[in-house]
């Protein structure tokens, strides 16, 4: 018998660990993505659960600290993380981008901030929320503003911090940095830097050893560094898996016999399984479409694949509705648009052979990248399964 | 409720209730006048109505055709404006389209012409241009996106103005002139003395929950649709402050679709408009009853609908925008039985309550932004009757601040770091006080940072309006910048602003996020009713990105 061939439809946390799990399991995988989407603009952190939540921290499954591993780019296991969010908030995480400073270690020190500012990133102001946090307050860690000369210059100011990373990549460039850091003054316990230490290069790593002391970044702002550096390490590990890459929007899904088709634009793709990880958090990874497309107005939740693909919120199916337009978004509240995903019978969609779903939201945690990824994991391993 | 001896001076001569575009006008016109003023305003300065309207100082044609005397003061009142505060206002071009297949297309657009004709005779009051009528041909040379079938239509002119501005203007020349402002002050209770007479207020900060108790010799009820609740605390029937609540709501667009303001006719029959606001579009009205929580006013879905159905009819290409708001106001319209919401009189009038047996104690019903000013001159009349003064009326010549003298924004740009765009808005915003904020900037070049992109706003305006025009919140600053009204929602740039104005009003980091935190949420709920199909992924996932930058309190650790 030959090795099923699996299409993933998504290029975020899930349908990554997805075609990573499908292609142990010896299926021929490939990964339909449309380009950036909820993961590739995450901050560099790793949860299990939102972490406004404060639920108990549980440690990630092995497979899933397997699949980091083999990302290459995000430190997980051990301990719990304490980050610094873009605006000074000292968060728990389970896990995170290895180029996040991980303050953790450092009660009773003294952490430098580095005195650069650029338009997504404030030092001065981190500094005050840093030493306003409870957790700095009651482990006796002190924040000092460093002026840092050279550090950015002034056109650099107005740069995207992702444009900003990818100019760290560059070795000479991390040199003088490196340089800058050191040049007199006491050495700090640690230094926090803005969300800008490389693309494709492990920087914070590099100024780790140059320094002498740690080097690492706050979180990154949407669509910041860390967001760029998953897509490269993604990109890096399907490439190393030999799983085929196709860009595109998928827009339609139907059977074929015992298999599915799936069409993206003028491509059609059939294998006999797919993964559904699009979208992510966005609807759970679904689209949402005029029902009619002669009643412009309308407004209803549907799949824009084609196909009874069932979709749930809170248990309840949303195809099911009292009112013209569909869910009613407004009394549903704020949140319902990361509610609302595929039913599944775990990783299976129910009712679709062949078909199985991987996200956040078909997880039940919103939000939470481990949940998504663990998620991508099980329906990768199911869809490449006998 | 009595107080102490009616002999004791009190703390103010006039205490105005309500922050809006009357309140701030009587708190101003008496403070020229040299009365001493207290106001309190129980949410922020143009919270209600007034920063939630159309943005236009019109010259009434509606009235023309049964009581031209309103259009005249409407639009002599309108001349005055244009003189007191000549940087918010900006022209807008009206295209009165009249469509095939409306049965006598031709009579109507006949009837449109001669109408306008006799409006013409007013609009050189307002510095207005007199109307044209146009061609089939004319209408799509002028505005190619408009559906073809039109035979022909009427041009207008109307001048369009950013409300929460002209309240905020009112409320910095009133403060400058010794009046007392307190926003997020709601007032619990109007004090009687003994014999029935209004002698003060009792309020309470909502924000840090400090109260008090301040006295004054007149009590102005100008709340707008709150009028008969601020009644009611005087121990009066809510129907001796009766309004008919209207609720409007606006949608607004993410592009700048025409240069002309276009009318177009809803599913009902009522007009609505398409119009251009700076970079964006605005399709607005709606009008209904409304007996919601005035302090939560957020439109529908069916409204959105209803507007945008109403704008795509006569402009389809409405459709390819994205809408990215809505705001919504509640009318204090004056009150009526059996008469439709469009039909009901927007005039205003002054109840003196002392024929509900509290004497001192002044309601000002309805009204229009048009004519605030005017509206505002007669209660402040009333009230330096009552207490003897007689200084002259100048709100109509004194500039509001800002609005003394013009100044380039090109040159603004000069020696700080920001583009003649920033500088353009700035200017718009604060006349001539931009160079205030110019001047921060220089002091401090930091400030010229740019916090919200979409409009841009920069540091050093978040903390002047903190600092001088009482921004308490990011909803505050948001009021008076447009700070987080663009296409991202805020979501890039409201955190960095709690951030900021904590530093600026010296509180915790924890209460800006707080504060950031309650913006977001409230502009969320004000863009879901317009969410369309391909836009829902995208706002969910802006959610859930934002998230992962906010969370609850810290854990004390």
């Amino acid at each position: 018998m030959t090795a099923p061939r699996v299409l993933v439809v998504g290029g975020g946390a899930a349908g990554t660990a997805a075609a990573w799990s499908a292609g142990r399991a010896g299926a021929r995988v490939t990964l339909l993505h449309a380009g950036p989407g909820a993961t590739a603009l995450y901050s560099g952190a790793l949860d299990r659960e939102p972490w406004s939540e404060r639920a108990r921290p549980s440690a990630a499954d092995e497979l899933t600290v397997a699949f980091a591993v083999a990302l290459g780019i995000w430190r997980l296991g051990g301990q719990p993380a304490r980050i610094s969010t873009l605006h000074g908030e000292l968060r728990p995480a389970l896990g995170r981008d290895r180029a996040l400073l991980d303050l953790a270690p450092f009660a009773g020190k003294c952490v430098a901030v580095a005195d650069a500012l650029h338009r997504e990133h404030d030092p001065r102001l981190l500094v005050r929320a840093l030493e306003a946090s409870p957790w700095a307050r009651s482990a006796r860690t002190r924040f000092e503003l460093r002026d840092v000369p050279g550090l950015l210059d002034e056109s650099e100011q107005n740069l995207s911090s992702y444009d900003l990373a990818k100019r760290f990549d560059d070795p000479e460039r991390s040199a003088l940095v490196a340089r800058a850091l050191t040049a007199g003054g006491e050495a700090p316990a640690a230094w926090l830097l803005g969300p800008w230490l490389g693309l494709e290069v492990d920087v914070a790593g590099l100024l780790t050893e140059a320094v002498g002391v740690p080097v690492g970044e706050v979180s990154s702002p949407p669509g910041g560094a860390a967001g760029g550096r998953f897509e490269w390490a993604r990109d890096r590990l399907l490439a190393d898996q030999g799983v085929s890459v196709e860009r595109g929007v998928a827009t339609e899904i139907s059977r074929d016999g015992a298999g599915w088709v799936v069409t993206a634009g003028d491509r059609q793709v059939a294998a006999e399984r797919v993964v559904l990880a699009f979208g992510g958090v966005q609807a759970g990874g679904i689209c949402l479409g005029a029902v009619r497309p002669e009643e412009p107005l309308s407004l209803a939740f549907r799949a824009s694949l084609a196909g009874e693909l069932p979709l749930e919120l809170d248990g309840e199916p949303v195809d099911r509705n009292s009112t013209l337009f569909g869910v009613d978004f407004v009394a549903r509240g704020v949140d319902v648009l990361s509610r609302v995903g595929l039913a599944a019978d775990g990783a299976a969609v129910r009712g679709c052979s062949g078909l199985y779903a991987a996200g956040d939201a078909i997880a039940g945690r919103p939000r939470a990248v481990l949940e998504a990824i663990a998620a991508g994991i099980a329906a990768g391993a199911a869809a490449a399964g006998a | 409720m009595s107080v102490e001896s009616s002999e004791a001076r009190p703390d103010c001569d006039v205490i105005v209730i309500g922050g809006g575009v009357n309140g701030t006008g009587v708190a101003r016109d008496c403070a020229l006048r040299g009365l001493s003023v207290a106001l309190f305003e129980r949410n922020d300065i143009a919270f209600g109505a007034s920063g939630n309207s159309s943005g236009m100082i019109h010259g009434g044609p509606r009235y023309l055709t049964y009581d031209p005397e309103v259009t005249h003061t409407s639009c002599l009142d309108s001349g005055h404006i244009q003189r007191i505060a000549p940087h918010l206002l900006f022209r807008i071009p009206f295209l009165a389209p009249v469509y095939r297949q409306r049965r006598g297309a031709k009579l109507t657009l006949f009837g449109y012409d001669a109408f306008f004709d006799l409006y013409d005779k007013y609009q050189p009051l307002k510095r207005g241009k007199p109307h044209v009528r146009l061609s089939a041909d004319d209408l799509r040379r002028l505005e190619p996106g408009l559906v073809a079938d039109a035979v022909g239509g009427v041009t207008f002119d109307e001048w369009g103005i950013d409300g929460a501005r002209l309240c905020i203007g009112s409320m910095v020349d009133a403060i400058e002139r010794g009046a007392t402002v307190r926003v997020h002050t709601t007032v619990s209770e109007v004090l009687k003395s003994d014999d029935g007479r209004a002698t003060g207020v009792r309020w309470r900060d909502r924000l840090t929950g400090e109260s008090g108790t301040t006295t004054g010799l007149v009590v102005v009820n100008a709340t707008g649709a709150w009028a008969p609740i601020t009644a009611a605390l005087a121990g009066l029937p809510p129907r001796a402050a009766r309004v008919r609540p209207g609720k409007g709501i606006h949608v607004f667009l993410d592009r700048r679709l025409t240069n002309y303001a276009i009318v177009a006719s809803a599913i009902d029959g009522r007009q609505v408009f398409l119009m251009p606001w700076q970079n964006m579009s605005v399709i607005g009205t709606t009008d209904d009853d409304y007996y919601g929580d005035l302090d939560a006013v957020v439109a529908s879905a069916d409204e959105s609908r209803y507007l945008i159905q109403a704008a795509e009819r006569v402009f389809p290409s409405v459709r390819q925008a994205r809408a990215i708001g809505t705001w919504g106001g509640v009318r204090p319209t004056l009150w009526g039985w059996g008469v439709n919401e469009d039909k009901l009189s927007r005039e205003h009038e002054i109840v003196d309550h002392a024929r509900h047996g509290v004497d001192g104690l002044y309601s000002m019903i309805g009204g229009k932004l048009a004519s605030y000013r005017i509206f505002a001159e007669e209660m402040t009349d009333v009230i330096a009757a009552r207490l003897g003064n007689t200084a002259q009326r100048r709100t109509h010549v004194s500039p509001l601040p800002g609005g003394d003298e013009a100044v380039d924004p090109f040159e603004l740009t000069r020696g700080v770091a920001i583009d003649a765009l920033t500088a353009a808005r700035l200017e718009y915003r604060h006349g001539s006080r931009a160079l205030r904020v110019i001047e921060r900037m220089k002091q401090s070049p930091r400030e010229a940072r740019v916090v919200c992109e979409c409009e841009p706003v920069t540091e050093a305006e978040i903390r002047y309006v903190a600092e001088h025009e009482l921004a308490c919140t990011v909803d505050d600053v948001s009021r008076r910048t447009r700070l987080g009204l663009g296409s991202c929602g805020g979501m890039r740039c409201a955190l960095r602003c709690g951030a900021i104005l904590a530093d600026a009003r010296q509180q915790s980091p924890e209460r800006g996020r707080r504060s950031a935190l309650a913006f977001l949420d409230g502009a969320l709920a004000r863009r879901l009713s317009i969410v369309g199909p391909a836009q829902a992924r995208q706002e969910a996932l802006a959610l859930s990105v934002l998230r992962s930058e906010l969370g609850a309190d810290e854990e004390s650790a």
